[in-house]
């Protein structure tokens, strides 16, 4: 067989992690009857599809975790409600992004938003004086700049101790 | 006084069935049609006639003396014919004064959207039974006293349980046909789902049937012949010389010491060794040792050792006759021969075994002592692999379509075992579905996928190479992902599908019981007789009815001894008088019924020169009547003139003769 054919690799990679972590456990009992998918809001308009980000989380493919898919999840949870098998769909697709983020597969958009927190303080920043955030706040006659981070840049410095102690630059490196 | 025969007096009834044959038929229109048919003097329509209200309007009309012959348009008489028979028979009539029209399988059923066609095919229906009923003949069941014995053939789970069973009332004679009894099941290491030792529950079972007082044990025995006289069956077993005289023997194992010859053990599925001189278990029932004559070389070694002087090689088979009222046969399946599909490379690659070779390495009395080793190398797997539906499921010639039902089971369950022993391993199994159906089965499958971490594999494997280290790579495809993956694993085991005994036909041919399309005995009805054969008398169970579990084939094998206790209890049997009859007079003494006879019913008288037949045997098959070229037998029921009166009362024959 040719080597770059492409082959699914059964591997016991996460199998630590699946025979610790209780509800990474759970999607062992997964009978692939798809209805998660079935219920799934954003599977509908996106590539994503429950079950099979269960399948191969399930036989170790690395693609899980490399791939898009766990991204397009809006968190519903109308899958956890409705898993026959009481599998946390939701909960286990949070925890594989988890997973991915540690091994540095994050999607660009993330990418911003961090950079984003780290440089303003703000997930959704106000965008400088002029931005029409800051025209709305004057037409409503508040400060045009709100008393945040933003009027105290300072105070960053005291995000950056949160993070540092939950060990966030080791994972997603921001400065 | 008029000499002249009686007119028939015809009674038409036809059934609504609810509305399984009013919505297609009119009632109306087919009720005023039947008043017309000759003969008929009432015709009355009714929703249900199988109700009671239905039952008392012909007693009723039976009563009032005006009609004494009865047609009912309904549904199969499979169904109801007994129902309505009961009812002549109630009211002091002859009860084969009796035809029912099938007009709901045979007109309203096939024909919905057909409503004329259907009528027309309901009137043909109703004018032959009223045709057929006017030259019925009064005729008697006659009643057989049943012999209060019974036989069981074959002494696995399925027979043991009849035979235990049976036992508390009647004599059961126990056929089986190696040295001893626990057929499959004393093979087995664990049973599924509760995962207890098989033999801890079997042989209890097996000792007690040993030990008890009113079973005639018969093991290393075989059926010889079957005389079948339905309530009194004779049988010819051959009990087996074991060259050891069971009496002496006691079992303490210092012939099998002695002897010089190795030879595969059948019980290891050939994995293990024997003796010449052997005991297939240590636990075997009896516990007697027998001389295998075709792999014995007489050197007499033996009969030197032993201290009692039981080994006789003069020793010859015995032949046993036995009259008995019923007979269970329980004789069990093979195991599919997978070597046929190479892609699987069974016997081709060392480390490829079948489930029940990977039972007896898991077993703790087996050839390993509990220890699984892979063949190549005699070291322990550390990644292994089990292919689902291997033989069954599959349409190709010498394999079977039916599911064998067992296999996910045992699969998950060997899967476990080997996943206890051996924790650090890796367990594949590869499957197309998972049926886990039974009690408890579902739960044991969830635990394996969740305790266990076995993997579960969706697709069937393609091919599978051996490398030079004796280890195996399985090419696949996930159908859950629809993607193509190569494993490697060092040992792969197949699943193999049960499957009828290869030589079924032997025991079918004795007792006369039919096959289905599968190969495996035919029950007489698929739901409502699941343990009667189409023989009166004979009940089929376990496995050799179909693929089926321990519990399954226990529960049939109660079921087979209820309904055999049931049958001898009553101490009498009553013969459908549909047997034929030879007229001497017309005989030519041709011989061409009594080979083409297919229940040995029909013997030859040299004084008389004609043929003569039995009435007890006879099951009505008519096959003789329609080979006599002289017309000299008549088949009660169904006489030439009741046949021909049918057929006459077509239409298209009436034009027929016309045109002719």
């Amino acid at each position: 067989m040719p080597q770059n054919q492409k082959l699914l690799k059964y591997s016991s990679e996460y199998s630590d992690e699946l025979s610790v972590d209780d509800e990474l456990k759970k999607i062992r009992s997964c009978i692939q009857c798809g209805m998660c998918s079935a219920v799934c809001p954003s599977g509908s308009f996106t590539a994503l599809v429950t079950r099979k980000i269960m399948r191969k989380a399930l036989a170790g493919d690395h693609s899980v975790l490399s791939g898009p898919e766990i991204w397009y999840c809006s968190t519903c949870f109308n899958c956890y409600e409705r898993c026959p098998r009481t599998i946390p769909v939701t909960n286990v697709i949070l925890k594989l992004r988890n997973m991915a983020v540690r091994e540095g597969y994050l999607p660009d958009a993330l990418k911003n938003v961090i950079k984003n927190l780290t440089n303003t303080g703000h997930a959704v920043p106000l965008g400088g004086p002029d931005s029409k955030w800051a025209k709305l706040r004057e037409y409503h006659k508040l400060k045009k700049v709100p008393p945040t981070v933003h009027s105290f840049p300072e105070a960053l410095d005291e995000l950056f101790t949160l993070l540092d102690k939950i060990k966030f630059n080791a994972r997603i490196p921001y400065r | 006084m008029s000499l002249e025969k009686p007119k028939p007096r015809v009674a038409v009834y036809i059934c609504h069935c609810g509305k399984n044959i009013a919505d297609v038929i009119d009632m109306d229109e087919i009720t005023e049609y039947a008043k017309h048919i000759p003969n008929v003097v009432s015709a009355k329509n009714y929703k249900f006639m199988c109700s009671n209200a239905g039952q008392d309007l012909i007693a009723e009309d039976l009563k009032s003396g005006k009609i004494d012959r009865v047609v009912v348009a309904a549904c199969s008489p499979l169904m109801h014919e007994e129902t309505y028979r009961r009812v002549l028979r109630e009211n002091n009539f002859n009860e084969f004064f009796f035809e029912q029209a099938n007009i709901r399988e045979h007109a309203s059923w096939v024909n919905l959207r057909d409503h004329k066609g259907a009528m027309d095919i309901a009137k043909d229906h109703v004018k032959m039974a009223v045709a057929k009923v006017s030259n019925d003949r009064p005729l008697i069941r006659q009643k057989v006293k049943v012999t209060q014995e019974a036989l069981i053939v074959g002494a696995g789970i399925t027979g043991m349980f009849a035979a235990l069973d049976l036992a508390n009332k009647y004599k059961v004679h126990l056929v089986e046909r190696t040295p001893t009894i626990g057929g499959h099941m004393a093979q087995l290491d664990k049973t599924f789902p509760t995962m207890d030792c098989s033999a801890c529950i079997t042989t209890p079972k097996m000792v007690e049937v040993g030990r008890h007082p009113n079973i005639n044990l018969l093991t290393y025995s075989e059926i010889e012949n079957v005389d079948l006289n339905v309530g009194n069956f004779e049988v010819q077993v051959r009990k087996k010389s074991r060259r050891i005289n069971h009496l002496i023997c006691t079992g303490c194992g210092t012939c099998g010491e002695v002897c010089p010859i190795t030879v595969p053990n059948e019980f290891d599925y050939n994995m293990g060794y024997r003796r010449a001189a052997y005991v297939p278990f240590p636990q075997a029932i009896p516990a007697q040792y027998t001389i295998d004559i075709k792999n014995c070389i007489e050197c007499k070694l033996c009969v030197d050792a032993c201290e009692v002087n039981a080994i006789d090689f003069n020793q010859e088979d015995e032949i046993i006759d036995l009259k008995v009222g019923s007979i269970i046969i329980a004789t069990g399946n093979d195991i599919f021969d997978p070597s046929t599909l190479y892609c699987y490379g069974y016997q081709k690659y060392k480390n490829v075994l079948i489930a029940i070779e990977m039972e007896r390495l898991l077993s703790s009395t087996g050839p390993t002592l509990g220890k699984v080793i892979k063949p190549s190398d005699h070291k322990t797997p550390k990644r292994i692999g089990f292919l689902q539906c291997v033989g069954s499921r599959d349409f190709h010639e010498g394999t079977h379509k039916y599911c064998s039902r067992v296999c996910c089971m045992y699969a998950i369950k060997q899967a476990r075992q080997f996943k206890e022993k051996y924790p650090d391993s890796e367990v594949f199994i590869f499957y197309i579905d998972m049926r886990t159906f039974g009690k408890g089965y579902e739960e044991f499958y969830e635990i394996a996928a969740r305790e266990y971490g076995i993997n579960f594999i969706r697709g069937r494997i393609g091919d599978v190479f051996e490398n030079n280290d004796g280890s195996l790579i399985i090419r696949g495809s996930d159908t859950l992902l629809a993607e193509k993956y190569e494993i490697e694993v060092d040992m792969l085991i197949l699943s193999t599908a049960i499957e009828a005994r290869k030589d079924a036909d032997e025991v079918s041919r004795f007792f006369g019981v039919q096959f289905s399309e599968d190969g495996f005995f035919m029950e007489a009805h698929p739901k409502l007789k699941p343990v009667d054969s189409l023989s009166t008398g004979i009940f089929i169970a376990g496995t050799c009815q179909a693929p089926r579990d321990i519990p399954d084939a226990v529960a049939q094998a109660k079921a087979a001894a209820s309904s055999a206790d049931n049958f001898m209890f009553s101490g009498e049997v009553e013969i459908e008088p549909y047997y034929s009859m030879v007229q001497p007079e017309i005989c030519s003494g041709c011989r061409s019924c009594v080979q083409l006879c297919p229940y040995d019913a029909i013997s030859f008288d040299e004084t008389t020169n004609t043929a003569d037949i039995n009435a007890i045997k006879c099951k009505g098959c008519g096959v003789c009547v329609a080979s006599c070229p002289s017309n000299a037998i008549i088949q009660n029921h169904f006489t030439r003139n009741q046949i021909l009166s049918e057929v006459r009362a077509l239409k298209p024959w009436e034009n027929y003769i016309k045109e002719n």
